[in-house]
Formats: structure tokens, C-alpha cells, sequence
């Protein structure tokens, strides 16, 4: 099976940035080990930013086959978070 | 640079010239470095070639490299659109002098669910900053920006806040775009010059009489002087931005007294030994009176004399015009094919008066005549009343005399008999002086009468002259002794 990445962006220290890393790091413990998270720092790596075309953060982006689907925000509505990824878990959140 | 090299310079914020000559004008030589302006216009008013211009002049004459953020069409898009305009962005991209953020909505799905920042566009921005060694930022279209993130207004007036106080911090010089739903109403959509501007400038293109006439005015310039009101522009191919000088804004023309021949010896001793050499002399009269012909004489008594001419018409074809002046004895086809006289005959409505502006000033500045008539005024100001006729009245005297060339400018008066012209309102207080041609009733006999009713700067007869027109032009005679009330203008 192929590995299912979630990459978030970040901007360095600020509280919005570290709400969002504990949201997720939360959100992590309802998926399954196929998930593989990235933490980008969009001052640190501006130019992963450029690739991306990051203009909000925090950004959690999800690239698949299809569209890629992304969450700008603080990620604390984790219902919406995982329907909106189409991500199904065991048990509700 | 102008005027301000004479003040005191300590403390006057550091000019970005933006490359539209006549703009810079207005904001007393650039835009204030390190500042943020806000551009704002209803769609098509000619804002991303404004943006794209600054950038492109930065790049080519000023060495400044630019950064140009763009939130509506891919970068792709841009240089192809802008390539019309001479100026190549693919070439400075590649060359690393220009850097692109493309901020365009990506082909993602996306939801916005509470608070966040713009520092993924902040840190790209200062990325590409850093990558092209930018002095120049544009970001275009903070519109389209606020249409991303629709639910959240006030999010985004804080980041924008935070940006612009980032970049400006760098040194930049930054220039945003916002769209403006009507041309006289609220000045940008979300109102974003609260927030962000230190200056705001606003292109209009409004519908004016079924023609476009754009304007461009500086609303605002935190910590400096600026002309107020709107200043006509055209966007032209290969050059983009063209704004219209405005004359009213530099009286510093020199006042000659070189006198030069008004092509006929009798009227030159009217006017006490000929026109000024950098003077505008308006001729006015009804229909036949005779106005051409004072315009064929100006022209030939100017080659005669060694002078190059050249002539706008307005009114009648290049045929006619020739054949008109062989009718009065002047081989208008040799002085052309001599290099003394250039005749060019435009339909006034073959383009707007901005336009016209440019078309007289490049053909003067190519041809470098000493001398220029238009005939006539009135057909131009057919195309544009009111306020667009007056300005171009404005910046075509002042132009006349700012190249040192004599000008002689025709008006038709409406009525037949006496009369007044709309144009002579306009032009008698512009012009330096004025020559009217006026039919006269004596008993059962028409005859034409001509007076210099102004001269600047010089004295003058005060007579009407009866004049009559034959195969060899224009004779004077003797003054009328019971001329009725007909010279009022």
C-alpha cells in the first residue's frame, strides 16, 4: 500500500502554528500507521512554500491521485478535518 | 529631475521612478521609497499594466528587479498578456531580475476553518526578494486575494497589515492592486486603503460622451505634496501607460520675442511685425471666411522664410488641402517633396483627443517643424467636450511652447454672421493671440472683415480690415468705418 502523506505548514513559533501541530499530533492518534506526517516550517523552507503554494498557514495538505485537498486553519474541528480528507477511522472522533 | 532640486531635500522621502514620465510629475518625481501604494480601478482600467510598467522600468532603465506577486492569472498568462507591451518577462524571469509568486488559485480543494496567517505568502515573497535582489514588489490583485478567503475579511486586513510593514521594513518600494466596483464611489472593494497605503492612485476609464477617456489620480501621498485631481492617460501598444502632461503644472515656458511671418506681410503689421516665435495664435471665423487660407499662408511664409512646417488637419483630406493652397498660388506637393512641410490628415474620430495628443507630439518631435497649425480645433472638440477638450487644449499650447515652434490653431464659429464659437470660449484665454475672420453686411453687400483682437505681449492694430480672396490669396484693404457689432467674442 502505498504511503498517505499529510504535510503541514507551519510558520515558525507562531500560536497558531503550534495549536495546529498539537491538533494534529491529536488528530494522529484516529488514523492508522499508513500515515505519514510532515511538519513544514514556511520561514525556514520558503521554497517548499513556492512548490506548494502555500499562502495560508497552517495548512494541513493531503496529495493524492486526485485533487489535493487542503485545511487552512487551526485544525481544532477534527470531524470536519477527516471528512473533508475523505479519511474513515475505526471510531468517531 | 524638477523643481524640487532647488528645496531643501533633508528629510523628503527617496523617489522610485515608476517610468510614466508624466506621472512621476504628479507625485513630485516617484513614488516615495519604502512605502506602500495602493492602485485602485474598475476592471479594464489598465491596473496590472500600471503595476507590470513600474516593475518593467525598474528592471530596464533603473536596475531595480522587481518581485511581481500575482493572485489572478498564472505567470504564464502575464508574460504572454504583457508581451504585447514590449516588455519581455520571460527573458528578466530567466535572467534572474524578475521573480514571480504565483498566488493564483491552485486546482486544489480547499476549506478554511478558523484563524490563520499569511506567512506562507510573506515567506515566498521574501524568498523571491532575496532570489532576484528585488527593490520593486507588486502585488496584483489584493481583490482576487479577498475573494480566496471570502469568510474572512478581517484575517486578511491584519496579514496585509503585517506584509506590507514587513516589506516595506526590507526597503521595498510596494505597489498592490485593488479593484473599485464604480469609478466614483467607494475607492477599493473591502476598503483596503485604510489599512494597507501609505499612497493611493486611482485609474479610471469612464464612459464619457460614448468614448473611454482614462484618467489617473492621486488621491492620497502620506508625508508629501502631489497634483490633485485627474490626469488624462492612454495605454498604448509597445509602451504601455502613457500619461498626459498636464501644462498647468509647470509655467516655465520662455517668453520670446523673435518675431516670425504670419505668411502674410499685411497681417504681420497688424500685429506689429509678425507672430511670437513660441506663441499660439487662434484663428476664428464662420465657414468660408477664409481660415485655411490664414493657415496655407502661415505654413508657405514659413518655408518660404526656411522653416520646416507641418500641418494637422482635421477637417478636409490631404488632396483637398493641396488643392485648396494651389488654388491660392502655394505648391504644398513641392515643399513636401522638398522635406519642408509634412501634411498629415486624421478623421478626429479615429481616435481619442489623449491619443491625438501623443500622435501631434511624437510626429513634431520626430519631424522637429518650427512651426505647427491645426485646423481645426472645433473638429476635435466634437470627439470630447467639456473637461477632455479643455485638457488637451492645455497640454497642446503648452507643448507648442515648451518646443519653441510658432502654432496656429483654427475654430469655426457656429453662426454664419458674428457670432461665437464654444472652442473660442475654451481657447481665447489659452492662446497668445487671436485673429477673427467675420462675415460684414454693408448695405447689399457681403464682405469679409479681419481683426487681431489679442496679442500677448505686443501692441497691435485695432481695426477691422476688409480682406478679399482671390487666385494669389488673401488681400487686405481698407478698415470698415461703420463695421456692425459683430466682433464680440
Amino acid at each position: 500500500m502505498a504511503e498517505l502523506v499529510l504535510r503541514l505548514y507551519i510558520a515558525g513559533n507562531s500560536a497558531g502554528s503550534r495549536r495546529a501541530e498539537q491538533n494534529l499530533h491529536d488528530l494522529r492518534t484516529l488514523l492508522n500507521e499508513a500515515w505519514h506526517i510532515e511538519i513544514i516550517d514556511v520561514m525556514r523552507r520558503p521554497e517548499l512554500a513556492e512548490q506548494a503554494r502555500i499562502i495560508a498557514t497552517p495548512t494541513l495538505s493531503y496529495e493524492h491521485s486526485g485533487r489535493p485537498r487542503r485545511i487552512v486553519g487551526d485544525l481544532s474541528d477534527k470531524k470536519r478535518i477527516l471528512e473533508f480528507l475523505g479519511i474513515e477511522t475505526g471510531d468517531d472522533p | 529631475m524638477t523643481a524640487q532640486d532647488d528645496v531643501d531635500l533633508t528629510g523628503v522621502l527617496e523617489r522610485v521612478k515608476t517610468g510614466v514620465a508624466a506621472f512621476d510629475d504628479l507625485v513630485m518625481g516617484g513614488l516615495p521609497r519604502a512605502r506602500t501604494t495602493v492602485v485602485s480601478g474598475t476592471p479594464g482600467s489598465g491596473k496590472t499594466v500600471f503595476a507590470t510598467q513600474f516593475l518593467a522600468h525598474g528592471i530596464t532603465t533603473f536596475g531595480e528587479n522587481g518581485v511581481l506577486v500575482t493572485f489572478e492569472e498564472p505567470p504564464a498568462d502575464i508574460e504572454a498578456n504583457m508581451r504585447g507591451f514590449g516588455w519581455d518577462l520571460a527573458k528578466w524571469r530567466k535572467e534572474g531580475r524578475l521573480a514571480f509568486v504565483d498566488a493564483s488559485p491552485p486546482a486544489t480543494d480547499e476549506l478554511v476553518i478558523g484563524d490563520f496567517d499569511l506567512a506562507g505568502l510573506l515567506s515566498r515573497i521574501e524568498h523571491a526578494v532575496k532570489n532576484a535582489n528585488a527593490k520593486r514588489v507588486v502585488l496584483d490583485s489584493l481583490t482576487q486575494l479577498f475573494d480566496h478567503f471570502i469568510g474572512d475579511p478581517k484575517i486578511l486586513r491584519r496579514e496585509l497589515f503585517h506584509i506590507s510593514t514587513a516589506l516595506k521594513k526590507s526597503g521595498l518600494t510596494v505597489l498592490m492592486t485593488a479593484e473599485r466596483n464604480s469609478e466614483y464611489g467607494e475607492i477599493t472593494r473591502h476598503r483596503l486603503e485604510e489599512f494597507v497605503a501609505d499612497n493611493v492612485v486611482i485609474l479610471r476609464n469612464v464612459l464619457h460622451y460614448e468614448k473611454r477617456r482614462r484618467t489617473i489620480e492621486v488621491l492620497k501621498m502620506r508625508g508629501s505634496h502631489h497634483a490633485e485631481g485627474e490626469a488624462p492617460f492612454t495605454l498604448l501598444a509597445s509602451q504601455g501607460v502613457v500619461a498626459v502632461p498636464l501644462s498647468s503644472l509647470r509655467l516655465e515656458q520662455q517668453s520670446s520675442t523673435v518675431r516670425v511671418t504670419s505668411g502674410n506681410p499685411a497681417i504681420d503689421e497688424m500685429c506689429g511685425g509678425g507672430f511670437f516665435r513660441d506663441s499660439v495664435t487662434l484663428v476664428s471665423g464662420a465657414t468660408g471666411t477664409g481660415k485655411t487660407l490664414l493657415v496655407t499662408n502661415f505654413l508657405a511664409g514659413g518655408v518660404t522664410a526656411g522653416e520646416r512646417a507641418i500641418l494637422f488637419g482635421y477637417e478636409e483630406s490631404k488632396g483637398q488641402l493641396f488643392r485648396n493652397a494651389s488654388g491660392w498660388g502655394t505648391d504644398f506637393a513641392r515643399m513636401e517633396a522638398d522635406g519642408k512641410l509634412k501634411v498629415i490628415c486624421l478623421y478626429p474620430e479615429a481616435q481619442g483627443l489623449p491619443d491625438h495628443l501623443l500622435t501631434i507630439q511624437s510626429l513634431v518631435d520626430e519631424f522637429k517643424p518650427n512651426r505647427i497649425a491645426v485646423d481645426s480645433l472645433s473638429a476635435l472638440e466634437r470627439i470630447a467636450p467639456d473637461t477632455g477638450f479643455r485638457e488637451f487644449l492645455i497640454s497642446l499650447t503648452s507643448f507648442i511652447k515648451k518646443r519653441e515652434i510658432a502654432g496656429l490653431c483654427t475654430a469655426t464659429s457656429k453662426s454664419l454672421i458674428g457670432g461665437e464659437s464654444v472652442s473660442e470660449q475654451h481657447i481665447s484665454t489659452l492662446t497668445d493671440s487671436i485673429i477673427l475672420l467675420r462675415y460684414i453686411q454693408e448695405e447689399e453687400v457681403m464682405n469679409r472683415g479681419l481683426m487681431v483682437l489679442k496679442m500677448r505681449g505686443s501692441e497691435h492694430a485695432k481695426e477691422i480690415r476688409r480682406f478679399a480672396i482671390d487666385g494669389s490669396g488673401m488681400h487686405l484693404g481698407d478698415p470698415f468705418k461703420r463695421a456692425p457689432n459683430v466682433f464680440k467674442t
